[in-house]
């Protein structure tokens, strides 16, 4: 009985490892004063808390990239370093998550300046062929991050966001910190750019079933 | 949604499911995690720039005042004849009750009934706790005066100045009336700080969510009085047109800064610990308190505040930090009925949290002896039979047995009782 008793204690009130843990505050808020007030668990629960949510962002935007686990590192260095500028805490979520396209934005960009650059002379050449991505990837999804590499990187991402992150499309404006009407605009131009390229992909012709359909949003 | 938007969809929820498939299997987000929490937080340059300049500005400050000036000696504080040491509480029983008279000519007269603690005092001002009541506070204004005066979940910094201040605990109802200067007032409804100017009065309450500033003399309600609501919770939904982010990179194109300007923390509204605790959101509550630091919130809480600062840090996982709480409480409050619960929390801290069962059984038999027949002593009784047995003392847990079974045959520790006695 006694055991009992105190297995049930036990599980109303978990002993802590260390004296010196602050115990995770539950609501975002309460994070971003610790954060701000540079308590030293403070970091450790920010990641602990939207680290996977980070990197399912990224990975959706990215696909199967082995970079992967260097942007996630990267949006919590800015996040940790910026969080001052966070207006409104209880936004840390869709926070983070704009920090995460940006992220990936400037290295797809940088990527893309890679490319124009191998036209130039052998010493400004950029970094050299990237690693093997950490999964393997269906054909379907290599075919649709080939077009999506081929696409405009603002409306790459906007069409990330919102078809394969599944994300409305406020969440999409708000993560590419853009206004509504903005996004629609970057929507319907990534939705005909992407059917358009998307026919020299035998894999993803069944998926489309290509027509002439008008994108979502109206016209472009 | 048209048919093309449809199959786009369906083909990325496809594409997000085979991504999240393969990422439910990787693990190596803990290697990130680690390089994470070892890098260094940098400023910005631009920081670094003003911190340069600043730390260049203040050495030049700190050589000139050190050429003009040696360092101040503490202040000395006294009520009546009677030299007020940190700590000491002193409180008003009837008028003409005397003052706190600080040396360097400030001073504070208790309102009758009026309960106050010196909680420091230093070469600059100093921070009085006022439980309870009323005070008319006069700071002098001296170079660098740096004098606070906490009520409840309330604080009013305040460098040189004239006021009368208020606190009633039972509903938490604050007020202050500014004769001179300038003060600070935080806390609460207030959030980090409302400046209040001369001539304006101040009444806030925290189980009301409210607080008023109005123009003295000016009647409650009229045209120099404005009701003010609190500042707006951090929960509140974004007005059109409000940007709820700011620029996370500073490169976007057409991405909103907000209007805040770069690396100054926008303001935040600090809900009350006690709020916080209140509602169960222990972990919460900790955290506010922790920005301050534990030991600062216990040196300035009230004897009831104590009390919950303990439940806090207990049902936080903080045990330490309890065990601060409850004995602070123990020593400030000697006497109280809280005070004599405080034993007992102090005994369930030790069982349950630090497995320290000898600890435990010394601080129920407290319990016991201050409160015989008090509302825990069934419970403690039992906690003492199961803290002396698993302290290794068979002996008196027996006996301690025999007496549970005594007093209360059908106890909630009757079946643990009885297994001991089988023994």
């Amino acid at each position: 009985m006694a055991k009992k008793d105190s297995q049930a204690v036990a599980e109303l009130l978990p002993l802590r490892k260390s004296q010196s843990e602050l115990p995770a505050p539950e609501s975002d808020e309460l994070l971003v004063l610790s954060l701000r007030a540079r308590h030293p668990d403070a970091g450790t629960q920010l990641f602990d808390r939207y680290a996977p949510h980070v990197r399912r962002v990224l990975v959706r935007v990215m696909g199967p990239d082995s970079e992967i686990l260097d942007l996630v590192h990267d949006v919590f260095v800015t996040a940790l370093e910026s969080v001052n500028r966070l207006i409104d805490p209880k936004a840390l979520r869709a926070w983070l998550t704009q920090i995460a396209v940006f992220t990936a934005r400037a290295r797809i960009r940088r990527r893309v300046r890679g490319r124009i650059l191998r036209f130039l002379p052998f010493s400004e050449l950029p970094e050299p062929e990237l690693p093997p991505p950490d999964f393997e990837a269906s054909q379907a999804m290599q075919a649709v991050y080939r077009v999506l590499d081929a696409l405009d990187t603002d409306q790459r991402i906007a069409f990330a966001l919102r078809f394969v992150a599944g994300m409305e499309l406020t969440e999409v404006a708000a993560s590419c910190g853009v206004s509504l009407a903005t996004i629609k605009r970057r929507l319907a131009r990534a939705q005909i750019s992407f059917t358009s390229m998307a026919q020299k992909e035998p894999a993803l012709s069944e998926w489309l079933a290509l027509g002439a359909v008008a994108p979502e949003g109206g016209a472009p | 949604m048209n048919a093309l938007a449809e199959r786009l969809q369906r083909l990325g929820r496809e594409v997000a499911a085979e991504q999240d498939r393969a990422l439910s299997q990787d693990l190596s987000l803990g290697s990130v995690r680690a390089r994470v929490i070892a890098q260094p937080v940098r400023r910005p340059l631009r920081i670094k720039l003003w911190a340069s300049a600043a730390v260049l500005a203040a050495a030049a400050a700190g050589i000139a005042v050190y050429g003009f000036s040696r360092p101040r000696a503490p202040l000395a504080a006294s009520f009546g004849d009677h030299p007020l040491a940190v700590g000491e509480w002193v409180s008003a029983t009837e008028p003409g009750t005397p003052h706190i008279r600080f040396s360097d000519g400030s001073e504070v007269a208790l309102s009758p009934g009026s309960r106050a603690r010196l909680a420091t005092l230093d070469s600059v001002g100093a921070h009085l706790v006022l439980e309870s009541g009323a005070a008319d506070v006069r700071v002098t204004p001296n170079h660098g005066a740096r004098y606070r005066v906490s009520l409840g979940p309330f604080a009013v910094d305040v460098t040189g100045t004239r006021f009368d201040v208020g606190f009633r605990p039972s509903d938490e109802l604050f007020t202050l009336t500014l004769h001179e200067g300038k003060v600070v007032v935080s806390g609460c409804v207030l959030g980090e700080g409302r400046t209040l100017l001369a001539g304006e009065s101040l009444s806030a309450s925290c189980r009301a969510g409210h607080f008023e500033i109005s123009a003295l003399g000016a009647e409650t309600g009229g045209g120099a009085s404005a009701a003010v609501a609190p500042p707006p919770a951090p929960s509140a939904e974004p007005v059109p047109g409000e940007q709820l982010l700011a620029d996370p990179m500073g490169d976007s194109e057409g991405a909103h800064n907000g209007g805040q300007p770069h690396d100054q923390a926008p303001a935040v509204v600090v809900p009350s610990w006690q709020g916080l605790s209140g509602q169960g959101r222990f972990a919460d509550a900790y955290a506010v308190i922790a920005l301050d630091g534990f030991e600062a919130a216990v040196s300035r809480a009230s004897v009831t505040e104590l009390a919950l600062l303990g439940d806090t840090a207990r049902f936080a996982g903080k045990p330490a930090d309890a065990l601060t709480a409850y004995q602070a409480l123990r020593s400030r409050g000697a006497g109280t009925a809280a005070a004599k619960q405080a034993a007992f929390s102090i005994a369930r801290v030790h069982f349950d949290q630090r497995a320290a069962y000898a600890e435990a059984a010394r601080w129920f038999r407290t319990y016991l002896a201050e409160q015989p027949g008090g509302p825990l002593a069934r419970e403690a009784q039992g906690r003492l039979m199961e803290s002396l047995s698993r302290a290794g003392d068979r002996v008196a847990a027996r006996k301690v047995a025999e007496q549970y079974l005594a007093q209360y045959p059908h106890g909630p520790h009757e079946r643990v009782a009885r297994q001991l006695l089988a023994r």
